[in-house]
């Protein structure tokens, strides 16, 4: 369900003055999805969705509870703020619980709600369903995929004035295509669901499905690699989930130095790698809204091989004498002019990976990742791709990937196949990339 | 709620379903979060709304609101009418579903007590005492604790006949002790599963002896030694061959994965169909039962999201491969004529798909203790409790850490070490096992967070074994400096 911003900041507006003197922060988000499945060339499950959820959340000095209901009933509302009430009085006191925060200013950020997207339907979703399925059908291809069009909106307010609206729209398009013993895959996630090239991603599976098939067997070792934008936005948001200050304070992170101290400061990957995050970035808008309603702003977390920010939550920032550095919505790395056949071109002997697939952490201390390759392998040699191989598991850190970087190419927006969600991102040529094993997966 | 059902029902036939289903639910979610003896977060939740599945034009269409009314009603279901003939432009064949008899029943979790009735305070000064117990050890620099209460209560009904009402509870704690030291850290948690319970889970355990003991251990572990790459024999305790029988039996063997509906996504599998009754997924030991039957168990219940009432099946049997988990729709998909049982969505708001049930390796028939076990291993590695985890979208290439891995040699456990994970193909490892210890042994464990689908849902299961060895399975090495 999806509020307008007059009904909505008059709801959380009754809440507050119907619970006057009270310490709270109320929050109404909604939304609206709907999304269809395909599979073996035909639509499996098609659905319409809707959520809705207040938020709670009542402090007394260093006590805090939080109730959450998906109603705007009078009666429910009065319900949530009785029930975070009474937790917030059984909680014992919280030294690390910073007070609310007064009204603060945002960014302005691109376009984020496309009602194109928002009114998409059921049956233009079919459409491009049906398009990529009669495509796949002429190579006796089998496809399968998803695609998610929807609208989002949430605000808060609390009793010191704090108060913002957001409202957003969503498209995501991912497909698989495989067959003969090959397999392709690409997807995109947009605000704007005009952007989504469902004939381009499905041309581009078609062709990566029809190119992986009857893969040469290569043995597990260290490899120069090609990264496809889609793997590497994969692995940079796993490096950035790990960026919090505080585990790296307290020798938890692979940031850890000893003694309290992190790696702030320090040259710990090539100098050609700048990582930022930027919630105005036109390629990847993002929310500008932070841990506790912080506003977000341009944050740079890795500066020509040298970390420059780290999340500082309020509490830590405060402890460590810093200004807060907010969890970012989005990750943007800079890249090169070249294109991804330049970096195979430069190859004498490689592996170009298309995406990858189940990523863990192995040992957050040196942030090493296990996870595998998926649709699509190729041997490169002599600057031309050769041939398909077998997919594999890897076990590397980020950290490496970065430090060994030989080469990239202009960033894209990519979704990354294991998280998910898009950054803005190269191409990466690497050096000594660890493959541990084969995986006969197709 | 009958009222609000029958209406969904009979306008969906109205405007031309030939089958429909609504599922009215109401989850409640307690959640308490503590760290070094301070408590974070006190999270009380509840999400109540209503889903409509219709099968109209011989596809499926779905549609649901939060909004517990008549008139929603009637909107919801014309809505899943016109999303189910979008679909039926791009169909294969028309979904048929198994039959299953019509039930008119209640069932609900077997709990003692009710864990929303428990005073919060109790549960707070249980999180405190645990994280103090475990940061009075020396070397522990945080504690962290959480205690989760779900209910969810459902209420099915269908046009074959069903009105059917759930209340399934759980239970799930989880407290954790990081060690630190001057260029490491690890951690170690209290080995106690979620289970379909009250709070007599959390009375039944000595929390304060076992948040020493753990806290210990995690010190041990972090002055632990790496371990060395190579092949060992390997004891695998139930709170660890949960995840295990998880990725590498649970997930295989959905027969939605088999015929490619979840190719997009979480992948396919090794296991075609042309393999049933074929396959040799490992050792003779190896008898793998599916079901929503244990007591207790975290997919245990009367009936399923399909209304398919609670039954037992075999999987894995002598080490065969003989059956997939299904539903109504995909039983005849393998000439069967009747579901599994395995339908579950995760909300009012989603679609239910195939879904794992309880799925558990039986015990050894010949009595054999976990002392015995160890007794008569040479050289080998016992690993307790989950840690990383990973497999490729066939299941066939897995690597699976541990919570905490000891040494085994001549037949003792020797030291801790630290920093390894075992890697190996589904079916090798499966041939490797050699021996399960017996009924005595076998403990009820379980997997609290799984995803699938698209978009993606989240499902608990159980995974229930007596400890097992495995022979000469490949170790690597997690271990290293940046």
């Amino acid at each position: 369900m999806i509020l307008e911003e007059k009904e909505i900041k008059g709801l959380l507006e009754n809440i507050m003055a119907e619970n006057p003197g009270k310490e709270m922060s109320v929050g109404v988000s909604g939304n609206e999805r709907g999304s269809t499945r395909f599979a073996n060339n035909a639509i499996t499950t098609n659905g319409v969705y809707n959520r809705l959820e207040l938020y709670v959340e009542v402090t007394k000095g260093k006590k805090r509870g939080i109730a959450v209901v998906n109603e705007l009933s009078k009666a429910a509302i009065l319900e949530a703020v009785h029930r975070a009430d009474a937790l917030a009085d059984v909680a014992p006191e919280n030294a690390e619980l910073m007070p609310m925060l007064g009204p603060q200013t945002y960014p302005d950020v691109p376009a984020l709600y496309f009602p194109s997207t928002a009114d998409f339907s059921p049956g233009r979703r079919a459409d491009a369903i049906i398009a990529v399925n009669e495509k796949a059908k002429k190579r006796d291809l089998s496809a399968a995929g998803f695609f998610e069009t929807g609208s989002y909106a949430s605000a808060s307010l609390n009793s010191k004035g704090l108060y913002y609206y957001v409202k957003a729209t969503r498209s995501y398009y991912s497909n698989t295509l495989r067959g003969g013993g090959g397999s392709g895959w690409a997807s995109a996630e947009e605000e704007n669901v005009d952007k989504i090239a469902t004939g381009d991603l499905s041309d581009r599976a078609l062709k990566t499905a029809l190119d992986s098939r009857a893969p040469k067997s290569l043995a597990p070792g260290k490899y120069t690699v090609i990264l496809e934008p889609a793997a590497v936005a994969d692995l940079v948001f796993f490096l950035g989930y790990n960026f919090a200050a505080r585990e790296a304070d307290e020798g938890r992170s692979f940031l850890s130095l000893g003694e309290g101290k992190n790696r702030l400061g320090e040259k710990l990957v090539s100098s050609q790698i700048t990582i930022y995050s930027d919630p105005a970035f036109p390629e990847v808008p993002a929310f500008p809204v932070g841990e506790d309603g912080l506003p977000l702003k341009k944050t740079v977390w890795i500066e020509k091989g040298v970390i420059k920010n780290l999340i500082y939550t309020r509490y830590w920032a405060e402890k460590k004498g810093r200004e807060p550095v907010p969890f970012p919505q989005n990750i943007i790395m800079e890249g090169q002019i070249n294109t991804v056949e330049d970096l195979i071109k430069s190859t004498e002997k490689g592996v170009l990976v298309s995406r990858f697939w189940y990523i863990r952490d192995l040992n957050p201390m040196i942030l090493l990742l296990t996870g595998l390759t998926r649709d699509g392998v190729f041997w490169i040699e002599n600057g031309k791709v050769t041939h398909p191989v077998n997919n594999f598991r890897f076990n590397e850190s980020p950290v490496n990937v970065l430090k060994n970087v030989e080469m990239m190419s202009r960033p894209v927006r990519a979704v990354g196949g294991e998280t998910g969600r898009s950054a803005f991102v190269p191409a990466l040529k690497v050096k000594e990339f660890n493959f541990a094993s084969v995986s006969d997966a197709v | 709620m009958k009222d609000l059902a029958e209406l969904a029902l009979d306008t969906a036939k109205s405007k031309g379903a030939s089958y429909a289903d609504i599922r009215i639910c109401r989850y409640r979610n307690q959640y308490i979060f503590g760290r070094d003896k301070r408590i974070e977060t006190t999270a009380d939740t509840e999400d109540v709304g209503f889903g409509i599945r219709v099968i109209a034009n011989g596809a499926w269409g779905f549609a649901s609101s939060c909004k517990l009314d008549k008139d929603e009603v009637q909107r919801i279901a014309v809505l899943a009418i016109e999303v189910a003939k979008a679909s039926s432009r791009l169909l294969r064949q028309p979904v048929e579903l198994a039959p299953e008899p019509a039930y008119e029943d209640h069932w609900q979790s077997p709990i003692q007590k009710n864990p929303f009735k428990i005073p919060m305070e109790k549960k707070i000064d249980l999180i405190l005492k645990v994280n103090g117990e475990m940061l009075k050890v020396n070397g522990i620099k945080v504690a962290t604790a959480f205690l989760n209460f779900n209910e969810m209560w459902k209420y099915f009904a269908s046009t074959d006949g069903s009105f059917i009402e759930q209340d399934l509870f759980f239970t799930y704690p989880n407290f954790t002790a990081v060690a630190v030291g001057p260029d490491d850290s690890q951690t170690r948690s209290i080995q106690v599963p979620p289970e379909q319970k009250g709070y007599e889970l959390i009375e039944s355990v000595d929390w304060v002896e076992l948040a020493g003991k753990t806290a210990e251990e995690a010190v041990q572990k972090l002055k632990a030694r790496q371990g060395a790459e190579g092949k060992k024999d390997l004891i695998l305790l139930p709170s660890h061959l949960c995840l295990t029988m998880h990725e590498s039996i649970g997930h295989a063997t959905e027969l939605d994965r088999a015929l490619g509906w979840e190719a997009d996504m979480a992948g396919t599998t090794f296991v075609t169909p042309d393999k049933m009754g074929k396959l040799q997924y490992g050792s003779p030991l190896m008898n793998i039962v599916g079901d929503k039957l244990i007591p207790h168990a975290l997919a245990t219940v009367g009936y399923d999201d399909d209304g398919v009432k609670a039954r037992r099946f075999d999987i894995i049997k002598e080490g065969i491969f003989v059956g997939y988990q299904t539903t109504r729709e995909l039983a005849r998909f393998v000439n069967e004529k009747e579901s599994k049982g395995c339908a579950f969505a995760d909300s009012w708001s989603s679609f239910p798909l195939q879904r794992m049930p309880n799925i558990w390796l039986k015990p050894g028939e010949k009595p054999l203790t976990l002392d015995q076990l160890i007794a008569d291993t040479k050289d080998g590695l016992l690993f307790d409790g989950m840690g990383s985890f990973s497999i490729d979208q066939q299941r066939y290439n897995f690597q699976f850490g541990g919570d905490a891995v000891w040494e085994i040699k001549n037949g003792k456990i020797g030291d801790m070490v630290k920093n390894v994970a075992y890697q190996s193909k589904t079916t090798d490892f499966w041939g490797s096992l050699d021996a399960v210890c017996s009924k005595e042994a076998w403990e009820n464990w379980g997997v609290f967070g799984c995803g699938k689908g698209e978009p993606g849902q989240s499902a608990r299961m159980g995974h229930s074994s007596a400890p097992s060895r495995f022979r000469q399975v490949n170790i690597i090495s997690a271990g290293g400096k940046l």
